[in-house]
């Protein structure tokens, strides 16, 4: 017990400094490359209303934190829907919980059919859409046990939407049909230095919301019969789970755009380096590595960035469709 | 400990009729039955899943309908006929998961738990495998550890759905050697599904056979009698 302890710490530890280190190489990436000294000026600020500093704060911080962020929210949003459904290769990208909040989201932009107000709007149509598709799927699991057909359903679900969507764009104008493609891409840099905190604040509910599933997530690697005779209350927990989920995925794709594969690729990685089914240890490395990867991407696109520039979306399908096919081979 | 009278049992159409039964601890009970009669059902019955037809069951006195989730996860423990591994999941974590419902909200063990499992794998004697992945061992010695993680959850009844179903003779044999003695020394009330005749005859307490045309519950004592049982279950 103890021995798998200093290993799980050992572990994180590790990761976590690595994130540490690409973090702030990470700052240092972009239109302009910042040398140690000016990235160091940038965030402490000893020169006031430097350049440096505005390039840091504003622009800098906020596109590394939201890598950050997104990687944590949707490796977590990953790793609970694969316990849920007993699949490694659920995920919110393949269940169609993305393309719930992409449908909600080209519905609000490109028809004007906005909630609230500019910001929230966007938020407020992706959680929708995101809790739609999960109750959609959480709905079809009742009737669909094999696994590889819940899978199926995820993805014709992906694809009506992913139709809807088209016809939408036909009928909205040129303007609006741009910002809607710009955000499909997926892009790190939408976030404002004013929204990272409304980002940030609903990440991390969703991220300490899963503190409450922790256990049933432990009790349901035996199947759902025996979590209940071991006193999990399943209807409950299964609402949690695609909440904290539909919250995750719904907030990270209203402000970065559809990511795919994350979700599905991390925690897997993630089994594959702790070694347990410990879901607080799991949950924990899911956050570093999801992290990881998307602040390694994120390092790819800006040092590519003079060559080619390559949306986030597009980067972690290139990723993340050969591992998926690699992880097929392996487990089925 | 459970006492039924007068009970229909069966999922939305009735199974089978239980007139008067009453179940008490120590004892080895098997459970008989053609294919489809409902031996199943008559455990996700007791489990308290699905709600007899027609009629209450009673244990020590209380309405099972009754019970908060919290008690009746202290009164049965489960195991299914077939549990093949989970990658990372040692025997030992596989016993420890029995304790879920005495741990906090992050399933974190205390030390008296830790105590409680030692002492489980010493009494199952499996000691030697507590680390090793429920992957890489034998159905036989996987089976034992699912025996050990409901004896982790200390309840008063185990429910075990064929638990020897997957088994070749000789791990057969050690299982129900083991209930019985669990049963005995432990004072727990044993119910087994089965569908070998001979090791059940051999071993059981009682028998409890599910008559499908008659749609009744028989029980049987020892000494049993194995043509009789036969011709009258199976009909054969």
């Amino acid at each position: 017990m103890n021995k798998s302890r200093t290993y799980f710490f050992s572990m994180s530890t590790l990761l976590l400094i690595a994130l540490l280190v690409l973090y702030v190489y990470d700052l240092t990436l972009g239109s302009v490359t910042l040398g140690p000294s000016e990235l160091l000026n940038g965030l402490l600020g000893h020169e006031k209303d430097s350049e440096a500093e505005l390039i840091v704060q504003a622009f800098r911080i906020p596109r590394a934190t939201t890598a950050v962020l997104a990687g944590a929210g949707l490796s977590v949003a990953g790793l609970l829907m694969q316990t849920l459904f007993q699949n490694p290769l659920a995920g919110p990208y393949v269940l169609g919980i993305n393309s719930g909040a992409s449908m909600m989201v080209a519905l609000s932009t490109m028809l004007g059919a906005s909630f609230v107000g500019n910001d929230l709007s966007l938020v407020t149509a992706a959680l929708i859409g995101a809790l739609g598709a999960g109750l959609f799927i959480l709905f079809c699991s009742i009737y669909v046990k094999n696994k590889i057909s819940l899978l199926l359903v995820g993805v014709m679900f992906g694809s009506f939407a992913g139709a809807l969507v088209n016809v939408i764009q036909s009928y909205s104008d040129p303007n609006d049909l741009k910002t809607f493609m710009l955000w499909s891409f997926g892009s790190l840099q939408n976030v404002a230095v004013d929204q990272l905190w409304i980002f940030t604040g609903l990440v991390l509910l969703g991220i300490i919301m899963t503190v409450f599933v922790v256990k049933p997530l432990d009790l349901l690697v035996l199947g759902e019969r025996d979590a209940t005779i071991l006193g999990v209350k399943m209807r409950q927990v299964r609402f949690f789970i695609v909440l904290i989920t539909a919250i995750l995925t719904g907030v990270i794709t209203a402000f970065c755009g559809p990511i795919a594969f994350v979700g599905l690729i991390v925690p897997n990685i993630v089994k594959m380096l702790y070694k347990t089914t410990s879901h607080l240890q799991l949950v924990i490395g899911s956050i570093i590595v999801g992290a990881l990867l998307i602040v390694l991407c994120d390092i790819a696109m800006q040092l590519l960035s003079s060559t080619i520039h390559l949306p986030l979306n597009s980067l972690t399908a290139l990723i993340g469709a050969p591992v998926v096919v690699w992880i097929i081979i392996r487990k089925f | 400990m459970i006492r039924l009278n007068e009970i229909v049992i069966g999922h939305n159409n009735p199974l089978f009729e239980v007139e008067k039964l009453e179940l008490k601890r120590g004892k080895l009970i098997v459970l008989i039955g053609p294919n489809g009669a409902g031996k199943t059902t008559f455990f996700n019955t007791l489990l308290g899943i699905h709600r007899p037809v027609k009629g209450e069951i009673f244990i020590h006195d209380t309405n099972l309908n009754e019970m908060n989730r919290r008690s009746k996860n202290q009164l049965f423990g489960f195991v299914p006929s077939r549990f093949s591994g989970i990658q990372h999941l040692t025997m030992r974590e596989l016993i420890a998961l029995g304790r879920a419902p005495y741990t906090n909200m992050l399933n974190r063990l205390s030390k008296s738990d830790h105590t409680i499992i030692d002492d489980i794998l010493h009494q199952l004697n499996i000691d030697h495998l507590g680390g090793k992945s429920t992957l890489e061992v034998s159905d036989g010695e996987r089976q034992i550890a699912m025996i050990g993680k409901v004896l982790a959850q200390s309840t008063e009844a185990v429910l075990l759905d064929e638990p020897t179903a997957f088994l070749d003779y000789a791990n057969r044999k050690k299982i129900l050697a083991l209930l019985k003695k669990l049963a005995e020394r432990e004072n727990k009330l044993v119910i087994i599904s089965s569908h070998d005749i001979d090791l059940s005859i051999e071993h059981a307490d009682e028998i409890l056979a599910i008559r499908k045309t008659e749609q009744s519950l028989k029980r049987y004592t020892p000494p049993f009698k194995k043509d009789r049982i036969v011709k009258e279950v199976f009909e054969l």
